[in-house]
């Protein structure tokens, strides 16, 4: 097995990265952080517009009934001789899904399950509260044709149940497992399943709503989360890319962008004045304010890709093919309507 | 965060850039990816940096948000993605340039990147990064005797893969 060792030490010391993108990884870390942050102010912003413009009651009553009219899909809660750390297990069709948590309070913690992989747990909990009451993640299974998609995630101390609509009709009925001091909550769908909602409930009564983007035949993403009373933003959704493709979905989740078959969830956007939001090996993009009409792309040699902004609802996007060596040294410029320049900068390295 | 603790991740992360990314990369088998991979682990540990930093392991946590990214990704462009006992070639590998440059290693590398997840994960962590079985086991959140399955299944494939001359793996 030395032999491999080698060879693989050989074969993957031969792969040369590009420099750290130290600084830009920086501003992503900052983001980050505050978006955390962010995610609490715009909660109680919008509850104070929602109740400004009278938007009609989102609440519904508490009815935690355990749903019967579905038997594709079953989730049940672990019993007194189940496993130490089983949170939920069930069926999808005749496939057994389950899932557990182990070492939830050490550096080791994981999520895993019956025919799922690993999915650990370092950097993902201590980060729920009243504002985002589950923080939900979402693995899958690796065959059959009841292929499950298990969404699990921690619980915020305050929720005593959640339910689960999904787009066939089912309705599930969580209840939070305490393993370790904290509480957490799974449930499986069939991949390609949408979910329409998860609605959580204190004592008394509805917490919040989460409707999550579910990316054609894909798995559902949860970023953000509606307070009781506050109205669903309306949904958009558009192309965007200039010689990539590229395109937005802009509502109740937040913002999904999914450019270059690879897609990127985020719960709000920066007001931007035109601001840069990501890049990958091949494409940059990124968002604009609404006076931008397009901007022009300088490659360090002089060079230029000209991007147009594009509105996706109340949002203008951007995103132009840039290779790795090509976005080293390029620059912005953001113009508007009348080819007015409204502003510049770097290219941060994807 | 203060301007020393700042320098402190820059000083770390120029560091260890290179192994996360080669780790990434062993995982995704797309270096465009196992970039952002990387980048997107270094930020999530710059967010909590001074908890990461207090960890006094910092290179073991941002090991594990890697795997944790990884799966992310895999989870996201499996939008696009459907597993196949074959793995297509990823898309946007470059067929020239670090491809090219990787010569013979190429080979190992394309073999290693038909193996499912799961089997890479264990031949990237056991054989590479060195850890033990049992290490390997803990990373992974399965038995020990799942690690020597998967490997042994893994190894196989790989002795068999058409890529690999025969010997290389003896």
């Amino acid at each position: 097995m030395s032999d491999l060792h080698e060879n693989l030490s050989t074969a993957l010391a031969a792969v040369e990265p590009r420099p750290a993108p130290v600084e830009a990884t920086m501003l992503a870390g900052r983001k980050i952080r505050n978006r955390r942050r962010a995610g609490l102010l715009a909660g109680a912003v919008a509850v104070v517009v929602a109740a400004v413009v009278g938007v009609p009651a989102f609440t519904r009553p508490v009815s935690l009934q355990p749903t019967t009219n579905d038997t594709r899909v079953t989730v049940n809660p672990p019993g007194p001789h189940s496993p130490a750390g089983l949170i939920a297990s069930g069926l999808v069709g005749a496939t057994p899904w389950s899932l557990s948590v182990t070492a939830a309070t050490s550096k080791n913690c994981a999520f895993t399950g019956t025919d799922l992989g690993y999915f650990s747990c370092n950097g993902v909990l201590g980060q729920v509260s009243a504002a985002d009451p589950i923080s939900f993640e979402g693995m899958s299974g690796e065959g059959g044709a009841d292929q499950a998609f298990v969404s699990f995630g921690q619980v915020w101390q305050g929720v005593v149940a959640a339910r689960v609509e999904l787009s066939d009709g089912a309705t599930l009925t969580l209840h939070p497992v305490e393993v370790d001091g904290m509480r957490f909550v799974a449930f499986a769908t069939r991949v390609g399943l949408p979910i329409d909602s998860v609605t959580v409930y204190s004592r008394s009564g509805e917490l919040a709503v989460a409707i999550p983007f579910n990316p054609p035949d894909g798995f559902p993403s949860f970023e953000a989360w509606l307070r009781p009373g506050q109205a669903q933003p309306p949904r958009f959704s558009g192309a965007f890319g200039s010689g990539v493709a590229a395109r937005a979905y802009v509502g109740p989740w937040g913002i999904c962008l999914e450019v270059d078959n690879t897609g990127d969830c985020s719960p709000v956007i920066d007001t931007p004045g035109t601001a840069w939001m990501g890049a990958s090996g091949s494409v940059v993009f990124g968002s604009a304010a609404e006076s931008v009409s397009y901007l022009t792309i300088t490659r360090r040699d002089g060079s230029t890709l000209r991007a147009a902004a594009i509105a996706v609802g109340p949002h203008k996007f951007w995103a132009v093919p840039l290779s790795q060596a090509e976005q080293s040294g390029a620059r912005w410029t953001a113009y508007d309507a009348a080819g007015k320049a409204v502003g510049s900068g770097s290219i941060p390295l994807g | 965060m203060s301007a020393e603790s700042d320098e402190q991740f820059r000083e770390f992360m120029r560091g260890r850039w290179p192994a996360m990314v080669r780790l990434a990369y062993g995982l995704t088998g797309d270096l465009g990816h196992a970039e952002d991979v990387a980048q997107a682990a270094f930020a999530r540990a710059y967010a909590s940096w001074a908890r990461v930093a207090r960890t006094g392991d910092p290179d073991a946590y941002v090991r594990r948000i890697v795997i944790n990214e990884n799966h992310s990704r895999f989870r996201r462009r499996r939008v696009t993605e459907s597993l196949v006992d074959a793995v297509p070639e990823p898309a946007g590998q470059p067929t020239a340039g670090p491809a090219d440059a990787l010569g013979d290693n190429e080979a190992l590398l394309k073999a290693l990147r038909r193996l499912g997840p799961r089997q890479r994960a264990v031949i990237v962590l056991r054989f590479w990064v060195d850890m033990s079985e049992a290490e390997t086991a803990a990373a992974l959140n399965c038995s020990v005797g799942t690690v020597k399955s998967q490997a042994s299944r893994a190894l196989a494939a790989l002795r068999g893969s058409a890529e690999l001359m025969e010997g290389e793996l003896q």
